[in-house]
């Protein structure tokens, strides 16, 4: 869930219970108010109506008074009739043909010497009614507040975690292989702009000790080349004894040999290490059609010897945006793979399509996945491992860096190696 | 030939004089850009071997500063540095060769005596070899040759009559790919087919106890 849906839904919530509470709360409180401002109005007509009484001397004289007032009835004294609090009861109205709410109070009062129940009403219709509308128009003033209270809390949400999802925004794209510049903007909340220093500073120092670490793995792999290159230069002299022995030849086949294995893996930890580090431009534009025709004509001579013939089909003209020295050493490994791993007096197709380059070569299966295969070193626990284990490695970070899939497959006795160039082909 | 080989590493640089010197061929070693300023003050050096990476100054300073001069001399730089820009930047500054160490001897040698003749065409026994065409003419008869086998021939005759190892040849050849050749029977079938097609070349390639070749 989202830092702003999680906060608004919990705002959301939060108020919704709160005006879902407040109303019948405030419909109780607001009827008790009434009920007791009706109960004042009937106390002081109480008042009013024993003087007036009093006042009446005659039968007749208090039976027509009665006529004028409605709202009053005295009745005969009777216990079981007689309650002494304010009640709410329904009465029926002729003329309206309808159950009516009345607020009543009754008072025991002698009249002539005898008792009598004095009972005084008041109609709750328009008090009802008005509760009714105060009630109405309190819950639309709530539900107004409450929508405007989330757009402003989203609103406000959305300004405050602005800097946040910006800073994330910057982490996201952030690539340690390329120049970036620090996300320098000035932000008001002063949290946000600790967390803004404390990410550059993080990045400065990652980027200190990542440079750091890159020149010395360039520096090492050449100070690494030098006695090497001393190394075989005395090898080469050596063998320019007139009176060499073939002990001593043998010998320094076998040292050339390692020497050569050193000299390569050195090399091909330092292109790695290269392509990881993105120290290739890949904006060359070039077509890949001649680089495989040249790469085949160089190569052909080491399929001859191993009897092979090399088959190219080229139904299609494909135009690359890359690295074109990388991709001369891309389409070279797979070949010599091709070639090396391939059966002896076999075919080695080279298929390209419109949109991707298959090298297939007829051999044993791999007893390993497609994930060692492509892997550094992996292939150091096959005792018939021909190249130095990063041939594959290295193919597989070419192609991954200028945004190709090199995929492997094996069917019916054939290796299928698969450049996938995921060109965007305009029909 | 006056060849002036700029190294600090004193051993690869002896290594490389010793190599180089031949009756046409004469080699004098310094170990920085300033004894070889002093060196260049004497002698009129045909071909500079620079190396990169020297102490004080740098090999790619000297280079500009000998492109700034005009020098006559042609420049081939050696260095650890194999990337492509390094390399196009060198050649931009006026190198004519730029070898990524480590290397074999057999191909500075190579790179030398290609800048002795500027020909396309040299003469190999009873052979006249054109290396543009990838043939060769014998009683004005042409064979063809193939790439592997064209590349293979003239780095032999520029290497004539030195012993120059599979290895070499297979560097060559190979391309600097990635994935190593696991042995050198690739080599032998360049070579087999080489006699093949020119027969008369068997009396002057010998092979060196397996291991490498040398052309007479």
């Amino acid at each position: 869930m989202k830092l702003l849906n999680y906060s608004s839904k919990k705002y959301l919530w939060s108020s919704g219970t709160i005006i879902l509470i407040s109303i019948p709360i405030f419909y109780f409180v607001l009827n008790s108010i009434i009920l007791s401002f009706l109960d004042n109005n009937l106390q002081q007509n109480l008042i009013q109506l024993r003087q007036k009484i009093k006042q009446v001397n005659t039968p007749l004289e208090l039976e027509n008074w009665l006529k004028q007032n409605p709202s009053v009835t005295l009745k005969a004294f009777n216990p079981s009739d007689f309650n002494p609090n304010y009640f709410n009861t329904e009465i029926y109205n002729l003329s309206t043909k309808t159950d009516e709410s009345y607020r009543l109070k009754q008072e025991k009062i002698k009249v002539f010497n005898r008792d009598f129940t004095l009972t005084i009403k008041t109609s709750l219709f328009e008090s009802r009614q008005l509760l009714r509308g105060i009630l109405i128009i309190q819950i639309v003033i709530l539900l107004v507040l409450f929508i405007v209270f989330q757009i402003i809390t989203q609103n406000i949400s959305k300004k405050i975690w602005k800097p946040f999802n910006q800073i994330l925004g910057f982490l996201r794209d952030y690539d340690i292989s390329k120049p970036n510049e620090l996300n320098t903007e000035i932000i008001g909340i002063e949290e946000f702009n600790e967390l803004n220093k404390a990410v550059n500073s993080l990045i400065t120092r990652t980027e200190n000790s990542y440079n750091i670490q890159k020149e010395f793995t360039e520096n090492a792999a050449h100070e690494l080349q030098t006695p090497i290159a001393i190394i075989k230069s005395k090898l080469d002299l050596f063998l320019q004894d007139p009176d060499l022995s073939k002990n001593q030849a043998k010998l320094i086949d076998q040292i050339s040999y390692v020497i050569q294995k050193l000299a390569d893996l050195n090399k091909n930890l330092l292109l790695l290490s290269k392509i990881e580090n993105q120290q290739f431009a890949l904006t060359d534009k070039f077509n890949l059609n001649p680089l495989l025709e040249t790469t085949l004509e160089n190569l052909t001579f080491f399929a001859q010897a191993n009897y092979q013939q090399l088959i190219y089909s080229k139904p299609a003209i494909v135009n690359l945006i890359g690295s074109k020295s990388l991709t001369i050493q891309l389409l070279q490994n797979l070949l010599i793979n091709a070639i090396q791993y391939g059966s002896k007096g076999t075919l080695i197709n080279m298929v390209l399509e419109e949109n991707s380059l298959t090298f297939i070569n007829e051999g044993d299966p791999l007893p390993f996945s497609q994930e060692q295969l492509f892997s550094r070193f992996s292939k150091t626990i096959q005792h018939n491992q021909k190249g130095n284990g990063l041939g594959l490695a290295i193919s597989n970070k070419i192609a991954l860096v200028q945004g190709f899939t090199l995929t492997y497959q094996y069917q019916k006795r054939k290796h299928y190696f698969k450049i996938e160039f995921n060109l965007k082909i305009n029909n | 030939m006056n060849i002036l080989i700029i190294e600090d590493e004193i051993e690869l640089g002896e290594s490389i004089k010793s190599y180089l010197k031949s009756d046409n061929l004469i080699c004098d070693l310094a170990l920085d850009t300033f004894v070889a300023k002093e060196m260049q003050e004497k002698t009129n050096y045909d071909c500079i071997i620079l190396d990169v990476m020297l102490p004080q100054q740098s090999g790619i300073a000297y280079l500009t500063e000998l492109s700034k001069a005009n020098t006559n001399s042609k420049i081939i730089i050696i260095s650890a540095k194999n990337s492509t820009t390094d390399q196009i930047h060198a050649l931009n500054l006026g190198a004519i060769a730029y070898l990524v160490k480590p290397f074999h001897l057999a191909t500075l040698n190579a790179l030398v005596q290609n800048l002795k003749s500027e020909n396309s065409n040299f003469k190999l026994h009873n052979y006249e070899i054109n290396l543009k065409l990838k043939v060769a003419l014998i009683d004005n008869k042409e064979i063809e040759l193939n790439k592997s086998e064209i590349d293979v021939l003239n780095f032999l005759n520029l290497n004539k009559n030195k012993v120059v190892s599979k290895n070499a040849i297979a560097e060559l050849v190979n391309q600097n790919s990635a994935i190593y050749f696991d042995n050198f029977e690739s080599i032998d079938f360049i070579i087999d087919n080489l006699i093949k097609k020119l027969p008369d070349l068997a009396q002057y390639l010998q092979r060196i106890h397996h291991i490498a070749y040398k052309l007479t």
